[in-house]
């Protein structure tokens, strides 16, 4: 071959090389998870000239001051449960504080809708306790309608966040600070208030965070609670008129709430470093004697627990077996669980197929365009799932026509709103696959694509499996998308639950809430797991 | 010199805008055993991987025999090499066992099978092929990453580190092990190292490269007696640095008129391995005793002379020692390599 030649199939090579279809790959999958934002934004400038009344509309200035409320009770009350279980389980003699710690975490795997579906079908109205009672005469209870019961949903289903992060922050705290405060003269009081609670600082602020933004962005509570927030409002706006503006600038409000949480939360961080001097591991935290106190401490404990996950179990089972005697049809339960199912695992595939090339682009070429790109992937999950499904519904409906009612869609929206899920669980196993290996492959004769195939692909199998299971179990879970994107007909167990408990029919909705608790258990050991599996060896 | 099987010219590579490689040139033998020596971060990895074809040059061209395999403006992707390669930590395929990690490289050729037996007989890991690498030693790791780079029977084999894995006690006889198989393999071979003892034990030739460049390339007794620059000096063993004044063959220093290895004139820097210093006791010495450092086959003996520079030399181990404090005359055998200072 001449130099000529040989320098011409070069080129050729380049431009059709496997560095740039990943990037091709990495940009589609970008566009995909900003598309709902950039399409929201484009909508509400195009109805520009009545943004300004439909702001100042007493009843959107009612929806925002209910969601803050609700936003600013929910994190406020989840803070101090999750702070003090925390503090309770690591850092006191609490009896059987192993047990806890693990106990009181179960709750953040369940759906919102299936914690107001037990409390509905317990305290509401033809619920449990209204049927125990009505023998005795009682036909009516207070509600829990409104802003207690999602109140105390919510906080029931996020203190564990702020639980997690608080024990996380407790644990990378040295003890020699507190010991060394100590001898310095200052009681214990005074360390914990100078010492550790400006340690954990950053950690109870990330808690709340999360708090926060689940708040913000749920639908399946507040609705079957029947609390006008911005979620559920959005919903009523969308399904009762059509005046679809009025709704993509509900949802855009709702995004710019959560973009100035975000802001804050960023803002009040303490911009200390925080670190421990020295290597080597840190000596064992003492713990507190908590004596007399440990009456109240198990109290709480065991409130919060039966409260979570106690009284929901054992309502879905009552209502499960009142269901089996009333007869409900079993073909119609197998059916809606084939549709949960096979979404779920489509959502699944596509999340994998998305996050590959952004794992491999961001571990193997790191730069501009793999951090634009898991940023994209990032923001697209921070969006409330109500507003991604409100975004596709428009746009497939004006522009997708052929696609709009198809479960295309719907895959779509959950690939947006779960992608980092497959991330991160491909990202641990793609750090530890050693690039070195790909390159002895190169070296024994074979191409890039031959490579990829049989060397690199094989050995992100785990990572792939992890995360089509988590984001697998999580779309099981996702209410609002699939209620708005859903094909006609499409019911699937989470719709299931929605539309039955809203009609109080609570028997049908048992068992596919049984299912999702299993399901839910499962996901909470695969993160688990995940998370062993991330820990340095 | 005949054809060189793999040899690289003018060949420059920056990183980020650091250069970590500078004009290197570097011609090697058919059946060469060559070691590129240097210390770490001196660029010897990135050569190796651009003559493998895993880097891409900014500039120069490398050869495999007649044939241009990298010039300016195109470079061979490493699959059409046919080069050998064994990575520092091998990097075999976790996924796949002994033998198939070995038949990769070969897969399609109808003699796979014999030619698998053939190279598992060479490292003599017939008893372990079907196991995972996971559950292999790190000196069967290597023979399995060496075989599998054997295989395809290529013409030149690259290894990076290969030895800095393992524990020193099974190093010297892995180092012996690898070379067998390799001659008996009949392939040509570049091998990285920054251990100096293992480059002039191991090779035929030695590269010394230093700062991105190769100061010099030759057979190792010539590289340790007569190297030539103070850098590749003082990287290949302990010397001493002597200031002296040089006059055609000879020149004048504190231990008196040393001879020199080539004609020199004015302001030099005498090089004296400590081998070839000599401290014998002398009540009227110009020397005292400071310290001693026994290494089991020889010991060390340092002594400041009148300038308070300090003077090291090689004793046999078994010799009883000049007590520390006492006087010694230092003399030098053997004519003496110098620098000029500019």
């Amino acid at each position: 071959m001449t130099p000529k030649a040989r320098r011409k199939k070069h080129l050729y090579q380049r431009i059709f090389s496997g560095r740039r279809l990943l990037r091709i790959a990495v940009i589609l999958v970008a566009a995909l998870s900003l598309t709902p934002v950039l399409y929201l934004i484009v909508r509400a400038s195009e109805s520009a000239p009545q943004i300004i009344t439909l702001l100042t509309r007493p009843r959107t200035l009612q929806v925002l001051a209910n969601s803050v409320l609700l936003t600013v009770l929910v994190t406020a009350s989840a803070t101090i449960v999750g702070c003090a279980l925390a503090w309770l389980t690591m850092r006191t003699d609490l009896p059987g504080r192993r047990y806890w710690s693990a106990i009181t975490c179960l709750p953040l795997v369940l759906p919102s809708y299936v914690g107001a579906f037990a409390l509905l079908a317990a305290l509401g109205p033809n619920g449990m306790l209204q049927g125990m009672l009505a023998p005795l005469g009682v036909t009516r209870l207070p509600s829990i309608y409104g802003l207690p019961g999602a109140w105390l949903a919510l906080t029931l289903f996020t203190y564990p966040y702020v639980q997690l992060s608080v024990r996380a922050g407790l644990r990378g705290l040295d003890p020699a600070l507190e010991d060394a405060a100590r001898c310095l003269g200052l009681t214990r009081l005074q360390v914990f208030r100078q010492i550790v609670l400006p340690h954990l600082r950053p950690a109870i602020g990330a808690g709340a965070l999360l708090v926060a933004l689940y708040t913000l962005s749920d639908f399946g509570a507040v609705s079957l609670l029947q609390y006008n927030v911005f979620t559920r409002e959005i919903y009523v706006q969308y399904s009762a008129t059509l005046d679809r503006s009025a709704a993509a600038i509900l949802a855009l409000k709702l995004v710019a709430l959560t973009g100035m949480i975000i802001l804050i939360e960023n803002w009040t961080r303490s911009h200390r470093p925080q670190y421990r001097a020295g290597t080597g591991t840190a000596r064992a935290q003492t713990r507190i004697r908590l004596g007399n106190w440990h009456v109240p401490a198990l109290v709480l404990c065991t409130m919060v627990t039966l409260l979570g996950l106690g009284i929901p179990v054992l309502v879905t089972m009552f209502w499960w077996v009142r269901g089996l005697h009333a007869d409900s049809v079993i073909g119609a339960q197998t059916r809606i669980l084939l549709h949960s199912m096979s979404a779920s695992a489509l959502a699944a595939l596509s999340c994998v197929l998305a996050a590959l090339p952004v794992v491999i682009q961001s571990v193997r070429y790191p730069g501009k365009l793999s951090r634009l790109a898991e940023k994209a992937a990032y923001a697209g999950h921070a969006l409330p799932g109500i507003v991604v499904a409100l975004a596709l519904v428009f746009l497939g409906a004006r522009y997708l026509p052929f696609l709009y009612q198809s479960l295309f869609m719907l895959v779509a929206a959950y690939t947006i709103l779960f992608l980092p899920l497959a991330l991160g669980a491909l990202r641990t196993v793609m750090l530890k696959l050693n690039p070195r290996t790909e390159e002895a492959a190169r070296m024994l004769g074979h191409t890039p694509a031959n490579v990829f195939f049989h060397v690199t692909l094989p050995q992100l199998r785990p990572g792939m499996l992890t995360g089509m299971a988590l984001v697998f179990l999580t779309c099981m879970k996702e209410l609002p998308a699939t209620l708005l994107l859903g094909p006609t007909g499409f019911e699937t167990l989470a719709t299931r639950i929605w539309s039955a408990t809203e009609e109080a029919f609570f028997a049908m909705a048992a068992a596919p809430a049984l299912i999702l608790m299993l399901a839910a258990a499962i996901s909470l050991w695969i993160l688990l797991h995940h998370e062993q599996d991330q820990l340095p060896t | 010199m005949n054809t060189p099987i793999i040899a690289c010219y003018t060949l420059s590579k920056a990183f980020n805008g650091i250069k970590a490689v500078k004009d290197v040139e570097l011609e090697i033998a058919p059946g060469a055993f060559v070691a590129l020596l240097g210390p770490s971060g001196c660029g010897k990895t990135t050569v190796l991987r651009l003559l493998a074809g895993l880097e891409t040059p900014d500039t120069g061209v490398i050869r495999i025999g007649e044939v241009e395999i990298a010039g300016k403006g195109y470079a061979l992707p490493p699959e059409k090499r046919r080069l050998g390669m064994v990575f520092q930590e091998y990097a075999l395929f976790p996924h796949m066992s002994v033998r198939d990690n070995i038949a990769f490289g070969i897969r399609d050729r109808p003699d796979r099978d014999q030619r698998i037996d053939e190279v598992l007989t060479l490292v003599d890991l017939q008893s372990i092929q079907d196991r995972g690498p996971h559950s292999l030693s790190g000196g069967q790791q290597q023979r399995v990453a060496l075989a599998r780079a054997l295989a395809p029977k290529p013409a030149v084999m690259l290894l990076d580190e290969p030895f800095s894995n393992l524990d020193a006690a099974l190093r010297q006889r892995v180092r012996r092990e690898i070379r067998q198989i390799l001659l008996k393999a009949g392939v040509t071979t570049l091998f990285v190292t920054h251990d100096q003892e293992e480059a002039l034990s191991l090779s035929d030739d030695v590269a010394v490269m230093i700062d991105g460049t190769i100061m010099q390339y030759g057979p190792p007794e010539e590289l340790y007696r007569f190297p030539a620059n103070q850098a590749v000096a003082g990287f290949l063993g302990e010397t001493n640095f002597l200031q002296g004044q040089a006059c055609g063959m000879y020149a004048e220093s504190v231990l008196g008129r040393i001879q020199l290895h080539t004609a020199m004139q004015g302001k030099v820097t005498i090089m004296i391995r400590p081998e070839n210093l000599i401290l014998a006791p002398d009540p009227n010495g110009q020397a005292t005793v400071c310290h001693h450092e026994y290494v089991g086959h020889s010991r060390i003996i340092m002594a400041r002379d009148q300038q308070n520079q300090l003077l090291r030399c090689r004793l046999n181990g078994s010799l009883p020692p000049p007590p520390i404090g006492s006087k010694v005359s230092a003399s030098v055998q053997d004519a003496a390599m110098a620098y000029q200072i500019s």
